[in-house]
């Protein structure tokens, strides 16, 4: 049996405005039923990414394929079966929240009006208030709601949290994980550009580090937290001499010595062992230290 | 019961979670026949994705320490002694290695080190056993 | 409801306020002056300030309607979340244009209802409008589309609608065979349809290349100045006065560009040479459509992108006063409009007419400091509007209701006034009160000329607008500092007081022009009197001639008819001379509203004279009397 085809699919994808270029040879895959993760510093590309995937933006190299279609031939198919939270979350300021939520249903086959009630309740939102007087956290309680109501089987969230006060972004993903994932496993895939990432730590299945407009690391999560370590050691002199340069950050304070490692760890323990430290220990990284320390090295 | 997830720990978190259930099991945190947190809430409250903590509870379930009941929920599998002393060693050890490690930095010698356990198992003995003179009176 | 109609009743909901804005221009048209006809042609009241913003809600209001659709999605930055909807782009912009299109038509009819009086007295400048109008809906899409904004969709689209205008309207074609006329109207509709198209193009492959600040083309567009000139330009460290001028220029720099983009067309305008004795139809399309926007955007641009921007707060909280920064504004504001919309045209059309030899001669000279002042108004009004208004389209859409209103205010007060004090009815309230008793007094009141001339209106334009003027700087100076919340009910109510003003000018005005006309009346029932003695007389002028006149005294008319109490009075111990010579229609005594019509007996002889009354206070009375078949025209001053 055929494996099901990827939920995202992108292959050296490039896009520049102007002369400056914003992606560059860009490609990753998120398998149906994952949280992907894609984080990069501001203006590192993410945004453009996101954008190229439901066609408002147009590939100038590269192809795009949600589910295996391509955006900018299957607009449609392709926009039913995903739901967006943009960075930037604007509504029509006449309307009320009730009727924002009814104007974006009107787009939908199916709403699921009973999670709508439920995330109304959580959020403590006023149905019939106006989107110009709420606060940057209610506007994205709202988009959230009208991204997971139409329960389709893939959300993507451009930097959904950034901005917001730490309860609303708890609640965030809290709601992410609650109503979103609750439909069949493998037909609940997620997209998520941050550079909050300590709090989508523990949703992030896999990841990818962008910088500047290309890849830097693709990895899954556990197995970058396994793989990326710290390794601390004393020595009773100054440290001698050693070849680290598989290290990907080196420290260096008096006596003391501090390296960050991505899979080399064991290598660099006996290393460091075999000089006889006063002490050596190591733990691991979080996504976050292991997102800062790569793209410093 | 409470669980929690470290990520610096280096561990997957369904391990992590698995260990943690294990555990509570063996210590008597966690009693036999009682509850588990459902998936939902549980990945709700430590805002970890509901696949991990279902990955989790099916590790659980292939190892046979807990048993879901459809429509009640995870429940603890009984009898589970054998087990239950096999995590227990394995606990204790870590926390036996910890203090080895500390008395050679500490410079302790083996001798003084075995000499002081003794000590403050007696030491504790007699406490608890004013404890539970005090408790009866 | 279904999904559809929940869409197109919200495409209907953004446009329908300024729909309504518009269509209220349109129907102000109805609003009659209550003045009778006599007056109506020679004074100068709120009333004459409809037409103009009649115009003005036509050429700007409807253009601007059919940008709104999609130029509104720009303005809140809902694009994203539109496009981003399983919904295919030309459904969405099938949705849009299909209420943007009966928007735009209901009020295209309601105004040809209400202008249709006038349709016969100049077709060409109608059928120019229409095509104008039909140019514009089709080109709306594409150039907000390329500009991504309301109002730089709106400059394009006018800039690219004037320029073939120019090039095909002309007077000399319309009346003429059914071939240039039907040639025409093909080469309109396939630029029409042309235009179309390509919206729909780029309506397919938009690309959402949105940052935070905005994408607009005008505001924040490719800089294309020579960079000699942009040197001088960018900011310095010292000098505060001088950045906030530069900042200013920055700030308008789409009305510059407009205007430059528009000198093209004013510069083809004298290339088409119409015949001397009409003036041209692309010159008054220009003028009545191009010219406002130029104007309302200079009031409305800089403040309003400021205070979307969120800029404008944050230079009140710097150590400037913000007296400082509202005079900077506003004066750049008016310059701008000034040199914009008057002198570049100015001067364009000149030199285009130098070049072209053009006989084309334009009949603005006269009127020329009148147009003047109405455009630095309508800036003002504008920058009113933009301080009492949070963003600049918003602000532009206020100027039309705020207009309105004002106008409503004014003709109320005008049309109070004129039932409460008679106004033509021949005994005026002011001579019930027993006001004109002195002879002295009536003839100078009486001596006011208010009617229209050349330097007639300007003390009484001053009298009707100065007041509100006033009021509004010091009101738009107020706001300038305010945080705005986003409410309808705000602006109606700083505009309360400006209303009460105008109704209280508009009435004082009527009230003034009542008086004058009162005592004038008062002067010409004396006149009337002494007439009616002089032919009871039944003088013989057979002996008499212009060397003999005929002397009287009062006593002899006295003799002869009946004269009522005061003109007794007045005329008492006086010397009358009357001479059987014609008197010309453009003699003093005739002129203006010194003389009025009367019927007659046709049976009796209406002999022509004029008659000098020396009253013994030294004021001379010339009074004079000619006859047609039916009527008798009886004029009279006083000196």
């Amino acid at each position: 049996m055929t494996s099901p085809a990827p939920a995202i699919h992108i292959e050296n994808l490039s896009y520049a405005y102007g002369r400056s270029e914003a992606v560059h040879d860009l490609s990753l895959t998120v398998q149906p039923g994952r949280c992907y993760g894609l984080f990069g510093r501001n203006g590192a590309g993410k945004t453009t990414t996101m954008k190229c995937l439901l066609n408002l933006l147009h590939p100038q190299r590269g192809q795009v394929r949600v589910f295996g279609l391509d955006p900018t031939k299957h607009e449609v198919e392709v926009k039913r079966l995903l739901s967006y939270v943009p960075d930037q979350v604007a509504f029509y300021p006449w309307m009320s929240v009730r009727e924002t939520l009814d104007y974006l249903a009107s787009f939908r086959p199916q709403w699921n009006r009973k999670i709508e009630q439920e995330l109304f309740d959580r959020f403590g939102l006023d149905p019939a208030q106006r989107t110009a007087s709420l606060s940057k956290g209610q506007r994205t309680q709202v988009a959230l709601i009208a991204a997971i109501c139409p329960e389709t089987d893939l959300l993507v969230l451009d930097e959904p949290t950034s901005g917001l006060d730490p309860i609303v972004r708890r609640e965030f993903i809290q709601t992410v994980i609650g109503a979103y994932q609750q439909g069949i496993p493998g037909k609940r895939t997620i997209l998520v550009s941050t550079h909050l990432i300590t709090e989508f730590e523990g949703l992030i299945d896999e990841f990818t580090i962008i910088d500047r407009g290309r890849v830097v690391l693709t990895q899954d999560s556990d197995h970058a937290r396994q793989s990326h370590q710290k390794i601390r050691a004393r020595f009773a002199q100054a440290p001698p001499e050693l070849d680290l340069t598989t290290a990907l950050r080196v420290r260096r304070e008096g006596r003391e010595l501090e390296l960050i490692a991505n899979g080399t760890g064991l290598q660099l323990m006996e290393l460091l062992r075999s000089h006889n430290p006063e002490e050596l220990s190591t733990e691991s990284l979080t996504l976050e230290e292991i997102f800062v320390a790569t793209l410093k090295s | 019961m409470l669980l929690q997830v470290n990520f610096k720990s280096g561990l997957p978190i369904y391990l992590q979670l698995v260990d943690q259930v294990k555990a509570a099991a063996a210590s008597g945190a966690l009693r036999p026949g009682e509850a588990l947190p459902s998936i939902r809430p549980l990945a709700e409250d430590l805002r970890v994705n509901r696949n991990t903590v279902a990955k989790a509870y099916s590790e659980l379930e292939s190892l046979g320490v807990i048993e879901t009941l459809p429509g009640r929920g995870c429940f603890l599998k009984e009898n589970h002694s054998a087990l239950r002393k096999e995590v227990r060693r394995k606990l204790l050890i870590v926390e036996i290695d910890q203090a080895i490690v500390q008395a050679h930095h500490l410079q302790v010698p083996r001798d003084e080190f075995l000499e002081l356990i003794r000590q403050r198992i007696d030491v504790l003995d007699v406490k608890r056993r004013s404890n539970e003179n005090h408790k009866e009176d | 409801m279904s999904a559809k109609s929940i869409r197109i009743l919200k495409e209907a909901r953004i446009l329908f306020w300024p729909w309504l804005a518009v269509i209220l221009a349109g129907v102000l048209r109805l609003v009659d002056t209550p003045l009778p006809e006599f007056y109506r042609r020679r004074l100068f009241t709120v009333h004459n300030f409809i037409e103009p913003l009649s115009f003005l809600g036509f050429f700007i209001g409807i253009p601007l309607l059919a940008t709104l659709s999609l130029g509104t999605e720009f303005q809140h930055r809902t694009l994203a979340l539109l496009l981003s909807q399983p919904i295919r782009r030309m459904e969405i912009w099938s949705e849009k244009f299909s209420v943007t299109i009966i928007a735009v038509v209901s009020a295209a009819l309601v105004f040809c209802w209400t202008w249709r009086a006038s349709f016969h007295e100049d077709r060409e400048l109608w059928v120019g409008a229409a095509a104008l109008i039909i140019i514009m809906t089709a080109s709306a899409p594409f150039w907000t589309l390329i500009a991504r904004s309301t109002l730089g969709g709106l400059a394009l689209n006018s800039v690219n609608s004037f320029i073939p205008l120019v090039m095909t309207i002309r007077r000399d074609w319309i009346p003429q065979t059914t071939i240039t006329r039907s040639f025409a109207v093909f080469a309109l509709l396939c630029y029409a349809a042309t235009m179309l198209w390509l919206g729909r193009r780029i309506m397919a492959r938009f690309q959402l290349t949105g940052g935070i600040a905005g994408d607009d083309l005008l505001t924040s567009g490719p800089d294309f100045m020579p960079s000699a000139l942009a040197d001088w330009f960018r900011s310095r460290p010292t000098g505060l006065f001088l950045n906030l001028l530069r900042k200013e220029f920055r700030l308008l720099r789409p009305v510059w560009l407009l205007s430059l983009l528009g000198l093209v067309a004013w510069f083809c305008v004298p290339a088409f040479r119409s015949t001397p004795e009409h003036s041209s139809i692309p010159a008054l399309l220009m003028i009545t459509a191009f010219t406002p926007l130029i104007a309302v955007l200079a009031g409305t641009l800089s403040l309003g992108e400021e205070r979307s921007s969120g800029t404008h707060v944050w230079h009140l909280t710097l150590p400037v006063s913000a007296a400082r920064l509202w005079l900077i504004k506003l004066s750049m504001a008016l310059f701008t409009s000034f040199f914009c919309a008057l002198l570049l045209p100015a001067l364009a059309v000149i030199a285009g007419k130098l070049i072209f030899r053009s006989p084309l001669s334009f009949t603005l000279a006269d009127s020329g400091i009148l147009w003047v002042i109405a455009v630095l108004l309508l800036t003002f009004a504008s920058f009113w509007c933009a301080c009492s208004v949070n963003g600049t389209v918003s602000a532009t859409l206020c100027v039309f209701p705020v207009l309105v209103g004002l106008v409503l205010a004014g003709q109320f007060g005008d049309w109070v006034a004129l039932k409460s004090f008679n106004f033509g009815q021949p005994a005026f309230v002011f001579s019930r009160l027993g006001l004109f008793a002195n002879f002295r007094f009536t003839n100078a009141v009486s001596n006011l000329d208010p009617s229209r001339g050349p330097d007639g209106p300007f003390s009484f334009l001053a009298l009707l607008v100065l007041p509100a003027l006033l009021f509004a700087i010091f009101q738009s100076s107020r706001l300038f500092r305010k945080q705005l919340q986003e409410s309808k009910l705000f602006v109606l109510r700083r505009l309360l007081p400006l209303a009460i003003i105008a109704f209280l000018c508009a009435f004082s005005l009527v009230a003034f022009y009542a008086f004058v006309f009162d005592a004038k009346r008062s002067m010409w029932t004396m006149f009337k009197e002494t007439h009616e003695a002089i032919e009871n007389l039944q003088p013989s002028f057979a002996n008499q001639d212009a060397d003999h006149p005929l002397q009287l005294t009062f006593e002899d008319l006295a003799k002869v008819s009946p004269l009522s109490e005061r003109t007794q009075r007045w005329l008492r111990n006086s010397q009358i001379t009357v001479t059987p010579v014609k008197p010309h229609f453009d003699r003093h005594y005739f002129r203006g509203t010194n003389s009025d019509f009367f019927n007659i007996t046709p049976d009796k002889p209406h002999p022509w004279y004029i008659a000098t009354i020396q009253l013994p206070s030294g004021s001379n009375c010339t009074v004079s009397f000619r006859a047609t078949p039916r009527f008798g025209i009886l004029g009279g001053v006083c000196k």
